[in-house]
């Protein structure tokens, strides 16, 4: 395994590492407040702090799998 | 056996956010216009371009890699900074969803938070705001509905500002009311002279009814019973036309309200009623 793929994976591990400590920081802030949200509050009265964090989960997900066929193709 | 059982208060610790106090009230609560991430959308779209451009010419990525370590550095460099960036940029948004202005009875809460970064609680009584401002000056505050508040203190240099408030006419008005709301409940509790006029106590209701009773019973011409009768209606009226200061359910329970001056009987507003449609 070259250098060059062993820092695409510590990369991509940092990266899931970075998501899930975000995901307990969201966790941890919902069990302190209890905001009752409206479509008034929300983002572009859409979005949620909950939705966010799934689209980001989705998106380091597809990184880091399109990152290791990315190195495993190369 | 018709005795009132005493008033039980909701407790409200903690209810909706840390630090709600037991007799406190949730209005409601705000983030910033969503025009505060404006430059972070621009930065985020660009790179989501830069992304899709890179995901559909990912073979000839690959073969320019293959065999050169120099461009395999700056490939990864690249990806770094990507990767970064995309981090950055919804650590951000979440940071949008934490930082939030608390309206309650007793005060507004600025709570200017971050994930990881920052925690700062800033709390204003509303007994303690001497005005109130809204600025909405320029084209896209007058388009979109956002506008900065203003609150000036009565305390010495006591000026707050809160930026990019969305439905800001909306908030302004919530503010002023609990604003009024509070400063009456602590003027009433403060200086109970400012009851309303020919408020009489207790004591002076017995005394003048003594009076009364003193005065009928001179009059030897009258019936006993008569006499106790006119008593017990005039008492009865004079009753009826004052107040007692010291033990009198209505003043008490004007004053326990703090939202006399609010619509929906002083449960949270709901806020499709007075929102813009």
């Amino acid at each position: 395994m070259s250098t060059f793929n062993i820092f695409i994976v510590l990369a991509i591990l940092g990266s899931i590492s970075m998501c899930l400590i975000t995901w307990n920081r969201v966790i941890v802030y919902n069990k302190k407040y209890h905001l009752p949200e409206s479509q008034y509050t929300r983002l572009f009265r859409i979005f949620t702090k909950e939705h966010m964090a799934i689209i980001y989960s989705i998106l380091v997900a597809m990184h880091a799998i399109i990152t290791i066929w990315f190195i495993a193709t190369l | 056996m018709n005795e009132e059982l005493p008033t039980i208060p909701a407790n409200n610790k903690d209810r909706y956010f840390k630090g709600q106090q037991v007799n406190e009230n949730y209005i409601c609560f705000m983030r910033h216009h969503w025009i505060y991430l404006f430059r972070e959308y621009i930065y985020f779209v660009i790179f989501a371009l830069i992304a899709i451009y890179a995901l559909l010419n990912i073979e000839i990525i690959q073969n320019v890699l293959r065999g050169s370590r120099e461009l395999k550095m700056l490939f990864l460099t690249a990806f770094l900074i990507g990767t970064f960036f995309m981090h950055r940029f919804f650590i951000r948004m979440l940071n949008y969803f934490v930082d939030v202005g608390i309206i309650t009875d007793m005060r507004f809460v600025d709570h200017q938070k971050s994930l990881f970064f920052k925690d700062n609680m800033d709390s204003v009584d509303m007994g303690q705001i001497q005005n109130i401002e809204r600025i909405g000056e320029g084209v896209l505050p007058e388009l979109f509905g956002y506008g900065d508040i203003k609150i000036y203190l009565t305390a010495s240099a006591g000026v707050k500002i809160y930026y990019f408030i969305p439905n800001v006419k909306f908030h302004y008005r919530c503010i002023a009311r609990q604003k009024e709301a509070r400063q009456y409940i602590l003027t009433e509790r403060h200086q109970p002279t400012l009851l309303p006029t020919g408020a009489v106590t207790q004591a002076n209701l017995a005394n003048s009814t003594q009076t009364l009773q003193n005065n009928n019973t001179n009059q030897n011409n009258t019936p006993p019973q008569a006499g106790l009768i006119n008593n017990v209606r005039e008492a009865n009226t004079l009753s009826q036309n004052t107040i007692d200061i010291r033990n009198h359910s209505t003043i008490n329970a004007k004053i326990d309200s703090p939202f006399a001056f609010i619509p929906n009987g002083g449960r949270p507003i709901p806020l499709e009623d007075e929102m813009p449609k």
